[in-house]
């Protein structure tokens, strides 16, 4: 009998049903060659052997022999191997599903990390939420944060973070140095600049919320802008089309005075602009083609080369001539005798000329003497102030004062 | 020296549609301005149609933008006034 033919039986012994719980009997006498023996176990068992039987389980590899009544017994098992191997079958197959089953908790982890996926979009909108207020608190903390003593000065930062615009660290340094010196220095009338202003406006943030802000917190003299300005850190620029800005403040008819003792000013940031053969700035009654006074830069209408003109009652007196380029910065004031007038730190001229309003007129910055359509100036406006009389002395002091900020902030153009 | 002008691009507006922006509000402390230009037809700038943020005005944003040709000029303009 070969192996191969033993484990053809063990495929048949597999499908042996064993019970345990059978009562444990004693093999049968077993005649050689007889096969119908008992049960499979009471053979392994293979106990109770007649002394000089033999017991030859086929199939299951036993082969006992018992001997006289030494009981002297041989036992002859096959290649175990045989066996097991048919034993494996069963067995086997089940630790190969443990492994399986061990790969299926390792894949439970991840998917305890898809729902820590889900925790991790919830931390998301948090982060979201956090910008949101992030916008908020900037004003705050911009405006605590920035190193700017005069109240003054704090409470118009304060105006341009709100408006939605920002003030840098060498911005606010340079509006506190500003505010100081304009209130920490007198005309030589007596009143501090500051108070001498009745509006000035330095321009600042990027947007015409932010750069139409009076500075001394009148806001009913802040700018009125139409059109289409644009807004850069230089300032606002006229687009020569329809961009215009006017101020509500009234010089009335039943003051014919109103124009005396009185300054205005304004300062081009970007020379070699095109021309403008009307007035950067100007006292206009839209409801007439008359000026009252106008500061015109770079106007080229009116003489030879970047000539222009400052004056008051236009209509009735001679220009005056002056080479005011489009980077310039203006300043004349009436005492309600003489003109005077400042650019770029020099004194101009002072001539004789005593303002009478035949108009009542507002502010207007870039634009012809018609309120509506014309020649209109394209040149940037960094600085524009108006209110009261300043003395040439005061002028010179103003634009160092003006100046010294624009400096500071980049926009100087002497 | 005339880079402004002529880079500069208008959107030309109905009589009526000048009527409804004509001082309202672009965005905060800007306003519409309507102005005629060469051929008496009314414009208003590419930059107030960009800017624009009023939400019954958005619809400037649908206006074909096309060169400005320069302004109309009344014919009672008198240069030696000014």
């Amino acid at each position: 009998m070969g192996i191969s033919d033993r484990k053809k039986s063990i495929d048949v012994s597999v499908n042996i049903n064993l019970d345990f719980n059978e009562e444990i009997r004693p093999n049968n006498f077993i005649v050689e060659n007889n096969f119908k023996s008992g049960f499979f176990v009471s053979r392994k068992k293979s106990g109770n052997i007649i002394a000089g039987s033999k017991l030859n389980v086929e199939g299951q590899g036993i082969f006992t022999v018992k001997g006289g009544d030494n009981i002297n017994i041989t036992k002859h098992f096959p290649k175990p191997t045989p066996v097991s191997d048919g034993l494996k079958p069963t067995p086997t197959p089940t630790p190969t599903n443990t492994p399986t089953n061990t790969q299926t908790p390792s894949i439970t982890p991840t998917n305890t990390q898809t729902p820590s996926i889900t925790p991790t979009n919830t931390v998301t909108p948090t982060p979201t939420n956090t910008v949101t207020p992030t916008k908020t608190p900037t004003p705050t903390i911009t405006t605590s944060a920035l190193p700017i003593t005069n109240p003054e000065a704090f409470a118009y930062a304060s105006q341009v973070i709100a408006a939605g615009g920002s003030i840098d660290y060498t911005t606010a340094l340079a509006l506190d140095t500003l505010f100081n010196d304009l209130q920490g220095n007198n005309t030589q009338a007596g009143p501090t600049f500051y108070s001498v202003l009745e509006g000035f406006y330095p321009m600042l943030g990027l947007t015409s919320a932010t750069q139409a802000i009076n500075a001394n917190g009148n806001d009913a003299a802040d700018l009125n802008i139409f059109g289409g300005w644009t807004f850069n850190s230089m300032g606002m620029k006229g687009n020569g089309i329809n961009s215009v800005v006017n101020i509500s403040r009234i010089y009335g008819l039943f003051s014919p005075y109103d124009l005396q003792n009185t300054h205005f000013s304004i300062y081009g940031t970007l020379p070699y602009n095109t021309p403008s053969n009307r007035a950067d700035l100007a006292l206009i009654d839209s409801s007439t083609p008359n000026m009252d006074g106008r500061i015109s830069l770079n106007d080229l209408n009116f003489g030879a080369g970047d000539e222009a003109y400052y004056e008051y009652n236009v209509n009735t007196t001679g220009p005056v001539y002056a080479p005011l380029g489009s980077g310039s910065f203006v300043v004349m004031s009436n005492d309600g005798t003489y003109t005077y007038s400042y650019q770029n730190g020099n004194s101009l001229s002072t001539f004789s000329e005593s303002p009478v309003l035949y108009n009542t007129p507002i502010i207007y910055l870039g634009l012809s003497r018609f309120s509506s359509v014309g020649v209109i100036s394209t040149n940037r406006y960094g600085w524009v102030s108006f209110g009261g009389f300043m003395s040439s002395a005061d002028m010179g002091n103003y634009q160092t004062i003006v100046n010294t900020f624009m400096t500071s902030i980049g926009r100087n153009t002497y | 020296m005339e880079e402004t002008l002529i880079n500069m691009k208008v959107a030309i507006l109905t009589t009526e549609q000048k009527d409804i922006l004509n001082k309202q509000e672009v965005c905060t402390k800007l306003t519409f301005n309507p102005v005629q230009d060469v051929n008496e037809g009314w414009v208003i700038s590419e930059v107030e149609v960009n800017e624009c943020v009023t939400p019954e005005f958005m619809w400037v944003k649908d206006l074909v933008l096309s060169d400005w040709m320069g302004p109309y000029i009344p014919p009672t303009i008198s240069e030696g006034e000014i």
